[in-house]
């Protein structure tokens, strides 16, 4: 069984290497089917590890340790358990989704070779952050998808204007790599005066053998780094021109799997490990987590163009998965890992159709796509509307469970608490604003503009397993919600059943 | 064994070496100085280690390879100065500025 | 079981409706009407059967980490009389929506959304939990915007559909607050547990105060009162059966039902209930007054629908513990029964001109004569006269009131009796000037839609064609189709013999009647009625009696629109210009200016690259003195 989780990350990561192995000609040719076929074997593989029942225990259902460094007592450490199961599921159900779209519509830019053994690379390396147990494959698994996504958005990204293009991949490169620096002198922190790089042991230790001050120290450092990736405000900047900028499959992995890189690292590596110092910063990571959601949405009211739109809310949902992992309590934290996989889903179904719509407006902007997308291509525009109806919270799909127990969690005691949870709801009015702003703009009314070519085969085919999944995850939200308490209570320190 | 001596004789070459590359213009001159620290270190590396008897001796180790890579190094710059002269018909370093940076070129 | 079905019955038509293919239109109003039929025939069953059921499983528990929310139904009296009167006008609504809808494109989307909205308020109606109800809740402002938008071409339609869903949504801020209260303070969301007395024992009266407070305000948005009344009004845009179901029948006496299931919890908290007696008085008399200068049907029947909902929150308000919750639902039944009935009727008088205006609808008694006679029915039911539903069910707010004494059993009282005098007033108004055929009025003919006058195939609003035979115009309409008439006939009669409910035992709670108060307020309606006719006697309208300065005022409902607009619209708006300035020239400027120090650095370290290898090596003697000195000196 544990060899599934090698499987994991050598599948997506041996196919890259297979294919820049074959000849050139060769390679072009084979690597859109290579790239699925892979990524369809991951997912494969991804759901064969639901037989392990990681909603059955808080510890890992799945180990496999191996020795890697042991001059630096670093070790292949891969373990799975109920906070990376729904993640790793996630970056297999998106993998394949990129895939495919490359294999029917490959963006312009260059070699699709190239392309899918970056989107395989990407996904390897996220598979690989996701069930690392050693800090140190952690933060290299961290690295790993880093310098192919800069080159997805370099050379596959926006054809129309590659200075914008090229600003934004290294925007994105440096900013994250800065964050990465910090965060990796946390680890190493962390590493030397626990004594140990492992994440299972750290946890268990629960902030033993460190003192106070290196703890706040550590955790300083550590979301420091992690917030530059999640987005957290005022570390957003790179975050819109990015999505803007990437082409569809770069935004949808973005969004769905970077992001989470950040979110899962906070509760992966600074909640359980460094628990005490995580105490002294959670105040100041909720009131920044409130600030975004409010600046985000407050943004997208005047926003124009459709991509950076749904970028600025992706900031404002990321802020109820900060707020709802600085409360600090089981329910904030189970709406935090239920908001992060939501926002996944919802988020790559608003990229898939929001870079459809610029493939065929040669823009974005609200302006440029028109009125009347409900009477002219009736699947986008009803795709675009279940994404905007999902994305504003609405109670029944799966936005709504992580916002209400995220501000479930934040309303404790006190005033400052509570004033958090108060304006996190506001945030939901206004998500209800900026996201009708755009349905009225695009999907109602009507345009002269000429009839688009509605949702291909291939679209319908990655949107509606996600739509399936926003209507599935809103109706039932226990089937994620069953799977992650147990290993929150144990990431908390709590019995099961404590509270 | 007093090591007042071997310490000055060092001194000397280290100080001599230093002025012949800071105040000569002829390229093969200030080799000349650069190789004269060079030597003055391991002068100073093979005293300490008979000094202070180092079992793995490691001071004549570092003197060995502090020469192989003198050599090594004479190698390439006098190839550089034998270049140097062939284009511009002497060895004057006032006048080898070619690899300034460049003002007009932002 | 039968709970169950209610729900999921119209929720499957909706799934099933949206698969049909596009433009099979019998395929979507059979699964359209077969889905509510079913409901209504399941809501029937539940409340034969009677007895209180909880804890139907409809989506299984929800381990929120410190705790279990469990999302299930519970089956009593209340959900399920409330039940059959959604099945039944829902029913109603999708049947007279194959006539009245016959040219829309998108029918299949309407029939679904229709359907969809109908689960979505069954839900409502039987959620045992606050989050399941909460779920039901959204759905219906979702369907409720995408069916106030439908005719999305016009600019009016979506504003009003942003519009209504916006102010909902502001409302349900508190709405969703409220329930995190509930939850965090007494760590369930279920109705029948939060309800027992030793749980409500348990919460301290603040939090109880807050809690109830902060629903309230949810009730506000989606029960159109003010301030949150605006949308309303504008949300007319949408078709008309839609207005009949959602925003007068159903979804906007939601709040009410909301409130008078959780009437045990909101009786602990006085002070919230002052508060909601004071807006429900507020917007009674005001939304009375706005619905006497409309000149627009539509508009007239939704400030009346503002005006009669209040009514039923003021009866939670007010009503003593013990009597339970039967004024407010009994005036909840009544008031869906005419007001669908009012607004179908109008649909059907509007669908033959294609306008709304009352100024269009005059004469309306020649051109279809059985559809006036139960508007009539409609206007006097909501004008409360004697024995019509409209009458008994005020006279059980009016007696609540009466019962309940105190400043707020006054205040409802008082403001309740001079509404009925309002209500009378504009009725009888609309009546006259819709109904009674005018002198000189053109020649008329009916014209089937099938042999007549070429029609356009689109539906929309027209001014009527006018046939140009000869000097004397003759005005050409449709007979109203079969597929609207039964409904409103069937509407007609708890309109008018809902009263009779007042025997049976299908209400929870008892109902406190006064001979005194009915007497009065019978009076004053039948007051209102003979005055205004006697003054449209002089006059075209009854209106124009008033002063222009007041008449304005009311017709734009005193301002309190604009008074949003510029309040909370424009500053939000501010707001977000600032921050996307801000975004860019504030916190992105950090990042540019990390990108410029490091440009600054390289092009000063540039300089030094001079070229002479002697100043190099200077360099590096100075840098190995430096080294040296600090590693001596750092020993």
């Amino acid at each position: 069984m544990s060899l599934l989780l090698l499987l994991l990350i050598a599948v997506p990561l041996g196919a890259a290497l297979a294919l820049l192995l074959l000849p050139r000609a060769v390679g072009e040719h084979l690597a859109p089917s290579v790239g699925v076929a892979a990524s369809a074997l991951t997912l494969g593989v991804a759901l064969l590890t639901l037989a392990a029942r990681p909603w059955s225990t808080g510890t890992p259902v799945l180990e496999l340790d191996a020795p890697w460094i042991p001059a630096i007592g670093a070790r292949l450490h891969l373990v799975l358990d109920g906070v990376s199961t729904p993640l790793v599921l996630l970056t297999a159900g998106l993998g394949l989704a990129v895939t495919l779209l490359t294999a029917r519509e490959a963006p312009s830019g260059g070699s699709v070779r190239s392309l899918v053994v970056c989107l395989l690379v990407v996904e390897g390396g996220a598979l690989a952050t996701f069930t690392a147990s050693d800090l140190l494959l952690f933060f290299v698994a961290f690295e790993v998808v880093l310098v192919p996504m800069w080159a997805v958005i370099r050379w596959w990204g926006d054809a129309h204007e590659p200075g914008v293009r090229h600003d934004a991949a290294a925007r994105f490169v440096l900013y994250t790599a800065l964050g990465s620096a910090v965060m990796l002198a946390g680890l190493l922190l962390v590493t030397l005066r626990a004594g140990s790089s492992d994440i299972v042991a750290l946890t268990a230790a629960h902030g033993a053998g460190m003192g106070r001050t290196t703890q706040v120290v550590a955790a300083v450092l550590l979301v420091g780094g992690l917030a530059v990736k999640v987005p957290i405000w005022p570390l957003h900047t790179w975050l819109a021109p990015a999505h803007t900028a990437a082409p569809t499959v770069g935004s949808v992995l973005l969004a769905g799997v970077l992001l989470k890189m950040g979110t899962y690292g906070l509760v992966r590596v600074v909640v359980p490990v460094v628990p005490e110092g995580f105490a002294a910063v959670a105040p100041t990571l909720a009131v920044l987590g409130v600030v975004g959601i409010l600046w985000g949405g407050l943004a997208c009211l005047v926003e124009r163009d459709l991509k950076r739109l749904v970028a600025f809310s992706s900031v404002a949902h990321m802020g109820f998965v900060a707020l709802g992992i600085a409360s600090g309590t089981p329910q904030g934290l189970q709406g935090a890992l239920f908001a992060n996989v939501a926002h996944g889903v919802i988020t790559g179904l608003l990229f898939v159709v929001a870079g459809g719509l610029k493939d065929r407006f040669a823009s974005a902007r609200l302006a440029d796509i028109g009125g009347g997308l409900r009477d002219r291509s009736p699947r986008l525009g009803g795709l675009l509307a279940l994404g905007c109806v999902a994305g504003l919270g609405l109670p029944g799909l799966a936005g709504f469970w992580g916002e209400i127990l995220a501000v479930y969690g934040s309303w404790r005691d006190g005033v400052f608490w509570k004033t958090l949870a108060v304006l996190a709801v506001v945030g939901t009015a206004l998500a209800a604003a900026y996201l009708l702003r755009v349905l009225r703009a695009v999907w109602h009314g009507e345009s002269d503009q000429p009839v688009g070519r509605d949702a291909t085969g291939v679209e319908l085919a990655v949107t509606l397993p996600l739509v399936a999944l926003t209507v599935v995850l809103g109706l039932v939200p226990w089937l994620l919600l069953r799977l992650t308490e147990p290993t929150v209570q144990h990431l908390l320190g709590l019995g099961r059943g404590a509270v | 064994m007093h090591l007042a001596l071997p310490v000055l004789l060092a001194s000397l070459l280290a100080g001599t070496g230093v002025y012949g590359v800071l105040a000569r213009r002829n390229a093969v001159l200030v080799l000349v100085g650069v190789e004269l620290v060079l030597n003055a270190a391991a002068l100073l590396l093979v005293t300490f280690d008979a000094a202070y008897g180092d079992a793995l001796h490691s001071g004549q180790v570092l003197t060995v390879f502090v020469v192989t890579v003198a050599a090594a190094e004479v190698g390439v710059a006098l190839a550089v100065v034998l270049l140097l002269f062939r284009r511009r018909g002497d060895v004057d370093l006032r006048g080898a500025t070619a690899l300034a940076e460049r003002r007009d070129v932002p | 079981m039968t709970a169950r079905l209610v729900v999921v019955l119209p929720a499957l038509a909706a799934l099933v409706g949206l698969l049909v293919p596009r433009g099979a239109r019998r395929a979507a109003a059979a699964v359209a009407v077969v889905g509510t039929a079913g409901a209504l025939v399941a809501a029937l069953a539940e409340l034969a059967a009677g007895g209180v059921t909880t804890g139907i499983t409809l989506l299984g528990p929800v381990p929120t980490g410190a705790g279990v929310v469990n999302l299930d139904l519970r089956a009593d009296r209340l959900s399920a009389v409330v039940a059959v009167m959604v099945g039944v006008v829902a029913l109603c609504v999708q049947v007279y929506s194959t006539a009245y809808q016959h040219h829309d494109p998108r029918y299949r989307a309407y029939a679904a959304t229709v359907s969809l909205f109908t689960a979505a308020m069954l839900l409502v109606v039987q959620a045992d939990d606050l989050l399941l109800l909460l779920v039901g809740w959204e759905v219906m402002g979702l369907c409720s915007y995408l069916l106030v938008g439908h005719d999305s071409q016009r600019e009016a339609a979506r504003r009003a559909a942003v519009k209504a869903f916006l102010t909902t949504r502001v409302g349900d801020v508190g709405f969703v607050l409220g329930i995190v209260v509930l939850l965090a303070g007494a760590g369930t969301t279920s109705i029948t547990v939060l309800l027992q007395a030793q749980t409500l024992a348990g919460l301290s009266p603040a939090t109880r105060t807050a809690a109830v407070l902060l629903l309230v305000a949810g009730v506000v948005g989606k029960s159109a009162q003010f301030p949150l009344h605006t949308w309303l009004p504008d949300a007319m845009e949408g078709p008309t059966p839609v207005s009949a179901l959602i925003h007068a029948a159903t979804m906007v006496a939601a709040g009410g039902y909301v409130l008078a299931r959780l009437l045990p919890l909101v009786a602990t908290a006085p002070g919230a209930r002052a508060t909601l007696a004071v807006v429900a008085s507020v917007s009674m008399l005001g939304a009375a007054l706005a619905a006497l200068a409309q000149d627009d049907l539509k508009r007239v029947l939704a400030w009346s629908t503002i005006s009669q909902v209040a009514y039923l929150l003021a009866a939670i308000a007010v009503t003593p513990a013990d009597l339970g919750s039967a004024p407010s639902v009994l005036h909840l039944l009544s008031h869906a029964g005419f007001k669908a009935l009012l607004f179908l009727a109008a649909g059907a008088l509007a669908h033959q001109v294609h306008t709304t205006s009352l100024a269009g609808l005059a004469g309306s008694w020649r051109r279809a004569p059985l559809v006036t006679v139960v508007f009539t029915v409609g206007l006097a039911s909501l004008a409360g006269l004697p024995p019509l539903s409209g009458f008994w069910s005020k006279e059980a707010v009016l007696g609540a009131a009466e019962e309940a004494g105190g400043w707020t059993g006054q205040l409802v009282l008082v403001v309740g009796l001079v509404t009925g005098l309002v209500t009378a007033v504009y009725a009888t108004r609309t009546w006259l000037l819709v109904v009674p055929a005018g002198a000189g009025s053109a020649e008329l003919a009916l014209v089937s839609a099938d042999g007549g006058a070429e029609r356009a195939a689109d539906g929309d609003l027209r001014p009527p064609e006018v046939g140009v035979g000869g000097p004397a115009a003759v005005e050409v309409v449709e007979p109203v189709p079969i597929a609207m008439l039964v409904p409103l006939v069937l509407l007609a009669v708890p309109a008018s013999f809902g009263g009779l409910l007042l025997l049976g035992p299908v209400v929870p709670g008892a109902v406190h009647l006064s001979a005194v108060t009915g007497g009065v307020a019978a009076g004053l309606s039948l007051i209102g009625v003979v005055a205004t006719a006697l003054v449209a006697r002089s006059r075209p309208d009854p209106v124009l009696a008033l002063a222009p300065r007041l008449r304005g005022a009311m017709a734009a409902g005193f301002g309190v629109d604009a008074a949003t607009r510029a309040a909370v619209v424009r500053p939000v708006r501010a707001l977000a210009r600032l921050v996307a300035a801000g975004d860019r020239d504030v916190v992105d400027a950090y990042v540019r200016g990390a990108a410029a120090s490091a440009r600054g650095a390289g092009w000063a370290l540039r300089r030094t690259q001079t070229g002479g290898t002697t100043g190099y090596l200077t360099w590096v003697a100075v840098g190995a003195v430096v080294v040296a000195v600090a590693g001596v000196g750092l020993r």
